[in-house]
């Protein structure tokens, strides 16, 4: 009898095992957790996305570009990695100029206040 | 072969510093390394250039200058202290001999280049403040007008790039300058005396006038970081985008701007 529970238990504990791990293995957390429902409601949520804002964005986009305008010596590397950057925020050559114009003096002190490159 | 150079060249540079401090002491800089180092500016023609313009200004009491005192060659010095740092106040609350440099701009309009002529008179070297286009080529032209014994000694980085004795009547000394950026000259026996220079690798940068004003002109639209430069304050450097056919770019320094020095830290 109690062999018998003993194997019924190991069983049950088999089983959660493995659907635990199959949970993990796909990364979504396990059903009912407090992490479940936050999946739930940022899927359900429109515009929440990990992107950032329009302006956040610019700001990155800004600081980094900012300090290869300092560091580097010469015209290619420097329009290699200004391009990279652009492409890394989701930026074209115009649609920088675009939020350049409207975000660049509101943000100017942003920009600053994260770039690396301080003299 | 190339670590024994650096050692040799480390040591000749120790005893440099040692030699200039027997000679009449001398007080390192904090240095300023601004984005200068476009080896490769190219002149082109700029299609919609753009200008920044501004003013420097300095709001609040002006901070007492630290003064250095006279202590040989009376002759030639006088005896009143000189001052060793402060701020370069001009009319009004502007800050004159200030420097504005660019960043970031590698190509662009001509860029004109000559020797940066610097002459010790009366035991003052002169200007005390001076910009100038650099180019591997250019050179820095150091007189001695006085009937004295100068020394020049030239920091760049917090090392000793240069340091020589100039007679009384003897010729000018040419000074080769391998880097843009921000030099500063002493003299050993006289230790009073200083002053700065700017090398810029390109042409886009001003120095202010008397009410702080600037003007840089012929710029490509683009973003830059732009660098102010001006004595006993600390360097600042700011975000410009120039969308514009001009760009206005005033700054209030304050007391937190001063160097340590000057806030008598």
């Amino acid at each position: 009898m109690n062999i018998q529970r003993i194997h019924s238990l190991f069983a049950v504990a088999s089983l959660l095992a493995v659907a635990g791990c199959s949970n993990s293995r796909s990364g979504a957390p396990p059903a009912g957790s407090a992490a479940a429902s936050a999946a739930k409601k940022s899927e359900g949520a429109p515009g929440s996305a990990a992107l950032p804002s329009p302006e956040d964005n610019y700001v990155a986009a800004a600081t980094k570009i900012a300090c290869l305008g300092v560091e580097l010596d010469n015209a290619d590397a420097y329009s290699k990695g200004r391009a990279k950057i652009l492409e890394a925020h989701a930026y074209t050559e115009d649609s920088w100029v675009a939020a350049s114009k409207q975000l660049g003096k509101a943000k100017a002190e942003a920009v600053v206040a994260a770039m690396k490159c301080a003299p | 072969m190339k670590d024994s150079h650096r050692f040799s060249r480390g040591r000749r540079e120790v005893l440099l510093q040692g030699a200039a401090a027997l000679a009449g002491g001398y007080t390192l800089t904090r240095i300023f390394s601004p984005g200068l180092a476009f080896a490769d500016y190219r002149e082109r023609e700029v299609k919609s250039a753009a200008k920044i313009k501004g003013q420097l200004t300095f709001d609040g009491p002006a901070p007492k200058a630290v003064m250095r005192p006279v202590t040989s060659n009376f002759d030639v010095a006088g005896k009143d202290p000189r001052v060793w740092e402060g701020l370069n106040l001009g009319k009004g609350r502007g800050l004159k001999d200030s420097i504005v440099v660019v960043n970031g701009v590698f190509e662009g309009k001509p860029m004109v280049t000559k020797p940066a002529l610097t002459y010790a008179q009366g035991a003052v070297i002169l200007p005390r403040v001076q910009a100038f286009a650099w180019s591997p080529d250019v050179k820095l032209v150091l007189e001695n007008r006085d009937p004295i014994l100068h020394s020049w000694v030239v920091y760049f980085k917090q090392e000793i790039k240069k340091n020589q004795a100039h007679p009384a009547k003897s010729p000018p000394v040419s000074f080769g300058i391998d880097d843009p950026g921000l030099y500063e000259l002493n003299c050993a026996p006289h230790p009073w005396e200083r002053a700065f220079r700017m090398a810029v690798g390109h042409p886009y940068f001003a120095m202010t006038d008397e009410d702080g004003r600037f003007e840089i002109a012929g710029l490509p639209a683009g973003d830059y970081t732009v660098d102010l430069w001006g004595e006993g304050l600390t360097p600042k450097r700011l975000w410009v985008p120039v969308h514009e056919e001009t760009v206005t770019l005033d700054r209030a320094f304050g007391a937190a701007d001063l160097t340590k020095t000057l806030r008598g830290q």
